[in-house]
């Protein structure tokens, strides 16, 4: 049988942080009460024209730069031609032959790079309801909003590169500052382009899934997808040139039930907006502007902080994440316990209040000083009791937490020799076994003085303690 | 004051002004000649009269406290009812617009409001301004005040027939490819198609986004230059409108032309010219000598190529513009009881009519898939020719002077049933909105005994360079002193 | 293509339904009209750049600064079918 090969490219749409949308001075929420926040623009009254929001466009070149795209010196708008009832002057303002960016890339974690073919900015379309009784419902509020899509090369070959690039898109925009890209609010959607055909040939036949409102959805289609088009091959038939939906419920793709006619948007470049310039010197002042992207800053935790791969991961997975873990280490001094710290207890802590980092009360200084305060001071278990307590109280001095929570470690050696002579005598079968050459046996006498002591003793103190009491050399 | 109607806008300004005349009189004047005559002409498809007399006793009011009168003050004005009015209906003079209501002004209808004009109401027009007669209005035609058989042109036809016929001081109208122009040479008024961008579009129902332009009509060259003084400027509703400062045209209009150097085109004089309109032009030539100025003929070599230029261009962004009307978000709805598709098809065929529709399937075509390059993309490229014609014509002349119209006022009935011929109306004035060009027609003379219908007016157009509106309008005004037409009036009289 | 079939795709296109003579009439009506367009098919055009803005304006922006949106009923008040809130149309049947 045939080694097959399949082909996935994506389409994504970011939707821009601004004020404003693309072309006129409305603000938009998700979830504002329908046709709210609409004017003679977006509502594609008769008379009424378009004017591009500066920062828009500047946003764009931005997410571009950060998509490592050129930026051609000057770029114009198009009208894409189409009827649907949320488009609501019968044609979408898009870009077509001269798009703002093109010829990007973006590298995931494995040294995969996936070519981006262009990024393009245009107005989103409103919203049409159709599952709320008799009649499809429309709502405007949408229109206009500032998108960029993002046009990748067919470089992906699996669902989790696919994801994986997502991931790190995500990651990027969010890191620049260009879109919040939360699937369940539709910042950020995306369609795929599948096809199979055998290893070395060139791609089959494409099938574009839409209907995807997750990461975890995307992958599971694309799965499906080239799972379905193997049995059509398989079967010696031919895949059809399609749009499938995605049906998450059966775990599967279907042709969509309204055929659409072959389309021909009509493409032409937009009377009412002239075109626009990218000087070079304000495109090299933007990239400038942005900060380390994600990809970057992972490969820098490795090497700089030497952190395994997993964890500088987790660490950039958001910019304020990696930032407050490089402020903890920076502070405390040591790395590692800053890597760990930060991806354990403050995400932990995160995940549990349902924060964002941004939102986390306790500065990295002052949870450094209760680092520093470990393992001398305190054990590693005292500290999360007490990092618990500091995230309570984040002005409160670490020590005096300790000291005023009863959790400092114990190092007096005359308590500890106290401590251990006691489980000594309390332990004789234990004691018999260790002078037997059973070097584990020290373990549970060791449990013992620490439970006598709840956990504060120092450790070490209490090891050396045993064997001394217990006459064997350290 | 006996005739406020015949009075020029300025003289208006100026007898309120001196307390001669209250704005509700001048109102008042108006609306009853409407009344009396405005059943036969149908130059309006709506008439505000509790508004109009509303706002005059408001300036009145104003003008007892002593406030500033801006330059329209007091001046009764009609609008092309492809302008949205906050709180009136515009309809395009189509069914699929009746009863919409935009909320909000266009920027030209709120100069003009600011500048203290007074609206009287909606003037009819070719239905989405397509059309050359004003006879495609779903609501009737126009007929001309000069010859009540005849067509007044367009398609700011009901403006053009509402000033001559003293209905109106002044009308907005529109022009995408000589929709000002042409009926103002048609009804012996002046009319001004500004460059491309020199008046907010904004608020104009798009036809031809890259061509379309508003203007003023006027009885005198002057009002017609006070009135782009307040209409001109840039506005940050449309990207498209040019940011360079605006002159007061009024000012230059007494310079005469000595020096100035015309270019009469030898493509605007073609054999089959109407010999009144030929004969009228060549009486302009001689006038314009014996006053200083020099006229050499020049030529525009891609004249031939400039109808069906215009009309792929007009006509593919119309196909564009006029997607909006589909029975969704205002206007009349048909078969909206079936699925989307049929509704949308349903109240398209139904509230468009034949020439819309002629020129949407154009336009559809033109630009569509296996097409686009052969016919809106050669027509984007035949466009820079036709701008280099004028590139090169301005490096010799200063102004380009001929016909604007091929002939006078035609019958109604006449034309309808060729659209090609209909299209050959604006021959002579669609070039200036392909390249963007300020125009101006003004009455240059009248058709004598010899012509079939005798006493129609003739209009001549002075085409510009970019924003050189003051010399078109200083040559226009050089033509209106010489040519003798002023004060002639059409004669109509109350329908009995 | 057919010229009958051809005025069908524009018709479907522009969405447009035409009655029977409608139809037979503009297609005439075009072919006439195309046939006086041939002219410009045959001017040599080449190295000539399309002309679609008139002016040479560019750059021009708007500030991101909010501005109030219609009242509702503004918007609304023209709608031919609402329902609330919302634009009404019938119902499409999607995937
Ligand atoms: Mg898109
Ligand atoms: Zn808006």
């Amino acid at each position: 049988m045939v080694e097959r090969e399949a082909t996935i490219g994506l389409e994504t749409h970011v939707q821009l942080k601004t004020r404003t949308k693309l072309f006129c001075g409305c603000a938009y929420a998700f979830g504002a009460p329908p046709n709210t926040l609409v004017c003679p623009v977006c509502a594609g009254l008769p008379g009424a024209l378009p004017v591009l929001n500066r920062a828009a466009f500047e946003t764009a070149v931005r997410a571009a730069l950060a998509l490592r795209c050129e930026i051609p010196p000057e770029t114009k708008f198009d009208r894409k031609n189409y009827f649907y009832p949320d488009l609501p002057k019968g044609y979408q303002i898009s870009q077509f032959d001269a798009p703002l960016s093109r010829n990007g890339s973006l590298a995931l974690a494995d040294g995969t790079v996936v070519r981006i073919r262009r990024a393009h900015l245009e107005e989103d379309a409103g919203k049409a309801i159709h599952d709320r009784g008799e009649r499809t419902l429309v709502d405007f509020n949408r229109c206009g909003v500032p998108l960029l899509e993002i046009v990748t090369e067919p470089d992906l070959h699996a669902a989790a590169d696919a994801v994986a690039y997502l991931v790190l898109l995500r990651r990027t925009m969010r890191y620049a500052g260009i879109s919040e890209c939360d699937m369940e609010k539709g910042s950020l959607r995306c369609d795929v382009n599948v096809s199979l055909a055998p290893r070395g040939d060139p791609p089959g036949t494409r099938v574009e899934v839409k209907n995807l409102n997750s990461f975890r959805m995307i992958g599971r289609a694309i799965e499906h997808e080239i799972a379905r088009q193997g049995e059509v091959l398989d079967r010696g038939g031919r895949v059809e040139q399609e749009t499938r939906l995605w049906r998450d419920g059966q775990g599967a793709t279907a042709p969509m039930r309204s055929k659409e006619e072959a389309h021909d948007y009509r493409y032409f470049p937009e009377p009412d907006l002239p075109p626009f310039h990218a000087p070079a010197r304000w495109v090299e002042e933007l990239r400038a502007s942005l900060p380390e992207l994600p990809g970057e800053r992972r490969a820098r935790f490795e090497r700089a902080y030497g952190l395994p791969s997993e964890t500088a991961e987790t660490l950039t997975a958001e910019r304020g994440l990696a930032d407050y873990f490089e402020a903890l280490a920076q502070a405390c001094g040591d790395p590692k316990a800053a890597a760990n710290w930060t991806a354990g207890e403050v995400s932990r802590e995160l995940n549990e209040r349902g924060i964002a980092i941004e939102a986390f009360p306790l500065p990295a200084p002052n949870l450094a000083r209760l680092l520093a305060l470990v393992p001398a001071r305190v054990s590693v278990g005292a500290a999360r009791t007490i990092f618990r307590e500091l995230v309570g109280s984040p002005g409160a001095d670490p020590a005096a937490l300790a000291a005023s929570m009863g959790l400092e470690q114990v190092s007096d050696p005359a308590a500890i020799e106290a401590a251990c002579r006691e489980a000594i005598a309390g332990a004789p079968k234990a004691v018999e076994e260790f002078r037997a050459g059973k070097g584990k046996a020290l373990d549970s006498l060791m449990g013992k003085v620490m439970g006598a002591t709840k956990g504060r003793a120092n450790p070490g103190l209490v090891r050396e303690t045993l064997r001394r009491l217990l006459g064997s050399p350290t | 004051m006996s005739d406020l109607v015949s009075l020029s806008a300025t003289a208006l300004r100026a007898a309120v002004l001196q307390g001669e005349v209250s704005v509700r009189e001048i109102v008042e004047a108006h609306l009853s000649r409407i009344a009396a005559l405005d059943p036969r002409l149908h130059a309006y498809l709506g008439v505000d009269e509790a508004g109009a007399r509303q706002r005059a006793d408001a300036l009145d009011a104003a003008r007892r406290r002593r406030e500033p009168a801006g330059p329209l003050f007091g001046v009764p004005v009609a609008l092309k009812d492809n302008l949205c009015v906050r709180g009136w209906e515009t309809t395009c003079g189509s069914r699929i617009l009746e009863g919409f209501r935009p909320p909000y002004d266009a920027t030209a209808v709120a100069r003009l409001r600011e500048a203290g004009a007074v609206f009287l109401g909606r003037t009819n027009l070719d239905e989405f301004a397509m059309g050359s007669s004003t006879e495609n209005s779903a609501f009737g035609p126009t007929r001309n005040p000069w010859d009540l058989s005849r067509a007044p042109g367009g398609s700011s036809g009901g403006s053009a027939a509402a000033v001559a016929a003293r209905l109106a001081a002044i009308a907005l109208g529109s022009d995408t490819g000589g929709s000002i122009r042409q009926p103002a040479a048609l009804c012996g008024v002046v009319g001004v198609k500004p460059t491309y961008g020199r008046v907010s579009r904004y608020g104009l129902v798009a036809f031809g986004s890259s061509l379309d332009q508003i203007g003023p009509l006027a009885r005198t060259v002057e009002d017609a230059a006070v009135a782009l003084s307040v209409l001109a400027g840039s506005d940050p509703h449309d990207s498209t409108s040019v940011a360079d400062p605006v002159p007061d045209y009024a000012e230059a209009l007494a310079r005469g032309v000595e020096g100035l150097r015309f270019g009469l085109a030898r493509e605007y004089l073609p054999p089959d010219l109407d010999p009144e309109v030929r004969g009228a032009l060549e009486r302009c030539v001689a006038r314009l000598r014996a006053e200083g100025a020099s006229v050499e003929e020049i030529s525009l070599p891609h004249t031939p190529h400039a109808i069906p230029t215009y009309y792929l261009v007009a006509t593919s962004e119309a196909s564009s513009n006029l997607a909006r009307y589909d029975g969704v978000k205002y206007g009349p709805r048909e078969g909206g009881d079936r699925d989307l598709r049929t509704m949308y098809a349903a109240t398209r065929g139904r509230g468009f009519g034949p020439e819309v529709k002629r020129r949407i399937f154009l336009g559809t075509f033109a630009l569509s898939s296996g097409y686009v390059e052969a016919y809106y993309g050669r027509a984007l490229r035949v466009r820079s020719l036709l701008r280099r014609d004028f590139d090169e014509a301005f490096r010799g002349v200063d102004l380009v002077l001929g016909p604007t119209s091929p002939f006078p006022a035609f019958r109604l009935g006449e034309k309808v049933d060729d659209p090609f011929q209909m299209y050959l109306c604006d021959v002579f004035t669609v070039t200036a909105n392909l390249v963007g060009l300020p125009a101006v027609s003004v009455p240059a003379g009248f058709t004598s005994d010899r012509h079939a219908a005798p006493g129609l007016p003739i209009g001549l157009q002075v085409i510009g360079p970019p924003l050189a509106e003051a010399g078109c309008l200083r040559a226009a005004a050089a033509i209106e002193r010489t040519c003798g037409v002023r004060g002639r009036a059409p004669a109509l009289a109350p329908a009995g | 293509m057919d010229e009958r079939e051809a005025i069908a795709a524009v018709a479907g296109l522009a969405r447009i339904d035409l009655g029977p003579d409608e139809r037979a009439r503009i297609s005439a009506e075009l072919g006439g009209i195309l046939r006086h367009f041939e002219s410009i098919r045959n001017l040599p055009t080449e190295g000539i750049p399309p002309l679609v803005h008139a002016t040479a304006g560019r750059d021009v922006f708007r500030p991101d600064d909010p501005l109030p949106p219609l009242p509702l009923e503004a918007l609304l008040g023209n709608a031919p079918e609402r329902s609330g809130e919302f634009f009404a149309v019938p119902k499409v049947v999607e995937g």
